[in-house]
């Protein structure tokens, strides 16, 4: 067994003037995750203690935190592996609804404005076939599935300094649907990619990279948007020299 | 007092049927107004996002929907509805490919670029298309991204409390609402109702479901007098996580593992399947190979822990890291390297194929009431395979979705009726008023315990006649609860409410498997233990009406398949 001290964010912004951390001792398994420590605590001397979970095994994306200072999915963290001294508090970016549950709306607005659904051509029928080997196949992205927990949008600072710009996140999912042979709004997408609220925005420094628990690297998604930006404008201004490109 | 809605169509529930059944009444008509109710948040709530294995349909024309029937009947021990499995394996093909080209999922491929399909136990087919290891996640988030799209209305973090009927109970005309964050309660007003809650058998010590999932669907639809049906049918999935001491206890490793030719040894190194079903051995159903493991463990010959060893490490490490990374990552997360090791797992309740009774296009016995996925029944019969679960909560959402909006066409918003409301209220609020009670978390700890040891993998009357006394007890102990700490995101307090659904449902569960007297699919019963044709082709119906709990069986229609 492990004896872990919580201190864990407690804030009610109706009637919380500001927030206070509140100490927990719990004793947890060896294998025991950090999500596991706040049940602990709950159970023991903090039931109206919210925070936010589902699936408990790294699916669902839900219960995101700031643990020691770093965004963690608590559920998949065990607390071995960060000591025994833990500090949660909630996701940064985001406003607080109460203790460690945020209010992931600015997240999820900025995901809904970045036109996250396929758009599926004309003429698609049967299941697309996409071999391994083919030009397609090798340039679709194919990084592990994301589950917008929140964590790179938290660790952002450039969303800290611009509330507008669409974040890890959702630039990620838009090269996804950029490489999609599926997809029929790639003009759309790449616009708001070279936006003010898009890819050129990301300054590279990683953050988002280096907290993402599903080991994506948005980092390089971003950096890919910027060449895949950079070379069509660079036929843009050709085909306005020497005429539109013939199709091959 | 609480706040007020209206609305033509109210969704509770937003996993795999619930956004199917609102992106299709969207689609067929944008007019209609459909308010979708998520106990979490969208596209993270419930259990279609935490499917692994995959989506079972025909697309090879070398398999048929003929077999995919068969191998359904057949797996559920021969009490599905055979219309509803009809219309699951014939809908699934059209329905997997709206999720590709309409909705946006995109499946794994095989290296010639072609839809890849691999095996699932309990089926003589190779037909379950997936997303890696880890396909719920695909499927729910690609929902999501389209229901964001339309701007259909979505409450999050609001559970349903209770239905809204006429004054004479026949039909039913809203909903009481909490929103968790807020504390506050919605009336709203509506022309139907669609339960796609998930039902979820959380009252059981270890189960594999997300933890949101506590048979709120059920609890509710029967306190309204909803035909319940099969309601002792509580799938076992053989391989969930032993881990003591954690939430992860229970949680599931995926039905491809024995597809693609795991084994698993007692605690004395011997592979028993091969002694309990010699011919599939460990791709067999998972009623058999559950039950296998719990005899094995309970007669002594499990590992320390209480479990039994799955062991695919002679598929070959590169092979289960290529084809395995989600469970691969789970098992190292708690210290075992599922490609060269074996791990520990033991049986965890999974899944309710019973519920409320539904035809083909999701109507229960009262009219305006809907439903759709886990929450409803027949599907599956006695036993679910592995693989058919979320192809259910597409198929049967988009065929509800389709039906409740043409039918909203012809019904009238109906005025509530306020007494009613007050009831749910004062229910709810009874929790917050006490200042001392019982520890709601411990009582939970307490029927679970009651569940697994009693109303478990293997029963007998005497026991099931302890569970039902106990659950009573239980129920009276958690009227008494107290939830302090207001009503804003207080846990506590939707425990409390939680409790209550669960130990209805528990009940339910209880009574029926003690009726039951068969062994039949998910249900074993040391003191009936063969299979009776002759007397138990049926289904176990349960309903509450004025004089409380009524329930009575009917024999199945066996119009396209006999045993």
């Amino acid at each position: 067994m492990l004896k872990v001290t919580l201190k864990v964010h407690r804030f009610t912004p109706e009637s919380d003037k500001a927030p206070h951390f509140e100490t927990h001792e719990v004793e947890v398994g060896e294998r025991a995750s950090i999500l596991d420590a706040l049940f602990a605590a709950q159970r023991a001397a903090a039931p109206d203690l919210a925070f936010r979970f589902s699936c408990r095994v790294g699916m669902c994306g839900s219960c995101a935190m700031v643990v020691n200072g770093r965004e963690r999915l608590t559920c998949s963290t065990l607390v071995k592996t960060v000591g025994t001294e833990l500090r949660i508090e909630p996701l940064r970016n985001v406003p607080v609804v109460r203790d460690l549950a945020t209010d992931l709306k600015p997240f999820f607005d900025a995901y809904q404005r970045s036109l996250p659904h396929l758009v599926p051509r004309e003429g698609l029928k049967d299941f697309e076939v996409i071999p391994e080997e083919s030009a397609t196949g090798k340039s679709m992205d194919h990084q592990p599935q994301c589950i917008d927990c929140g964590s790179c949008y938290s660790a952002c600072s450039l969303v800290t300094l611009h509330p507008r710009y669409l974040g890890p996140m959702a630039l990620h999912r838009a090269l996804t649907l950029v490489l999609d042979p599926r997809d029929a709004a790639r003009e759309q997408r790449m616009a708001m990619v070279a936006g003010e609220a898009g890819a050129f925005r990301c300054h590279t420094l990683g953050n988002c990279r280096d907290v993402c628990p599903r080991g994506i690297s948005p980092t390089a998604s971003i950096e890919r948007l910027k060449r895949i930006s950079v070379g069509d404008q660079f036929r843009g201004f050709l085909s306005m020299i020497f005429g539109p490109a013939k199709k091959q | 007092m609480t706040e007020q809605l209206t609305t033509d169509i109210l969704i509770l529930g937003t996993g795999g049927a619930g956004l199917m059944a609102a992106l299709h009444a969207h689609w067929r008509d944008p007019n209609v107004e459909v308010t979708l109710v998520s106990k979490g948040l969208l596209g993270k709530s419930g259990c279609t996002r935490m499917v692994q294995g995959g989506y079972n349909v025909v697309l090879n024309p070398k398999d048929s929907v003929q077999a995919h029937f068969e191998d359904t009947v057949k797996g559920g021990g021969f009490i599905n509805d055979q219309d509803l499995a009809w219309t699951l394996v014939n809908d699934a093909p059209r329905i997997v490919l709206e999720l590709e080209n309409k909705i946006g999922c995109l499946f794994d491929r095989s290296p010639d670029g072609r839809i890849h399909q691999k095996a699932f136990a309990g089926q003589t087919f190779d037909r379950t298309v997936h997303k890696g290891d880890l396909t719920g996640i695909e499927i729910m988030a690609r929902l999501r991204d389209q229901v964001l799209h339309t701007g259909i209305r979505c409450l999050q973090e609001t559970r349903g409390l209770e239905l809204l009927t006429t004054a004479d109970g026949k039909r039913v005309i809203g909903a009481v609402l909490l929103d968790i964050r807020r504390g506050v309660y919605i009336t709203v007003r509506c022309k139907a109702v669609i339960l796609a809650t998930g039902a979820g058998p959380l009252m059981y010590q270890r189960s594999a479901c997300a933890q949101e999932k506590t048979s709120d669907g059920l609890a509710m639809a029967y306190r309204v007098g909803t035909h319940l049906m099969d309601m002792e049918m509580v799938q076992f999935h053989p391989t969930g996580l032993v881990v003591p001491g954690s939430r992860l206890n229970g949680a599931l490793l995926e039905e491809g593992l024995r597809g693609a030719g795991a084994h698993l040894f007692n605690g004395k190194g011997e592979r028993y399947m091969q002694k309990y079903d010699p011919e599939r051995q460990e791709r067999s159903t998972r009623d058999r190979v559950s039950r296998a493991g719990y005899m094995e463990i309970a007669d002594g010959r499990g590992t320390e822990n209480g479990g039994v060893w799955l062991d695919v490490s002679h598929l070959g490490a590169e092979f289960v890291e290529k084809n395995f990374v989600g469970m691969r990552d789970r098992c190292l997360r708690i210290g075992v390297d599922l490609a060269r090791e074996k791990i520990e797992v033991c049986p965890t309740a999974h899944f309710n194929m019973g519920g409320v009774r539904i035809n083909r296009d999701g109507f229960s016995n009262l009219t305006g009431l809907f439903a759709a996925g886990e929450d409803s029944s027949g599907v599956h019969g006695a036993n679910r395979l592995g693989g058919n679960g979320v192809a259910e909560s597409t198929v049967f959402g988009a065929r509800v979705g389709d039906t409740v909006v043409q039918w909203v066409k012809d019904a009238d918003l109906t005025e509530i009726q306020n007494e009613q409301v007050n009831q749910a209220v004062e229910t709810a609020d009874a929790f917050l008023a006490r200042d001392k009670g019982e520890n709601v978390f411990a009582l939970r700890e307490e029927l679970g315990k009651v569940m697994w040891d009693r109303v478990g993998i293997v029963r007998h009357g005497d026991k099931l006649k302890r569970a039902i006394q106990e659950i009573a007890m239980l129920q009276e102990r958690t009227n008494t609860v107290a939830a302090k700490g207001g009503r804003k995101f207080n846990l506590g307090w939707q425990q409390a409410l939680d409790m209550r659904n669960l130990l209805t449902a528990a009940d339910l569960i209880a009574r029926s498997a003690l009726m039951r007297e068969d062994s039949r699919g998910a249900h074993y019963r040391e003191d009936f233990s063969t299979t009776d044709n002759a007397n138990w082709l049926k289904n176990i119906y349960s309903a509450r009406n004025d004089d409380g709990l009524k329930m009575w069986t009917e024999s199945v229609k066996l119009d396209r398949l006999k045993p």
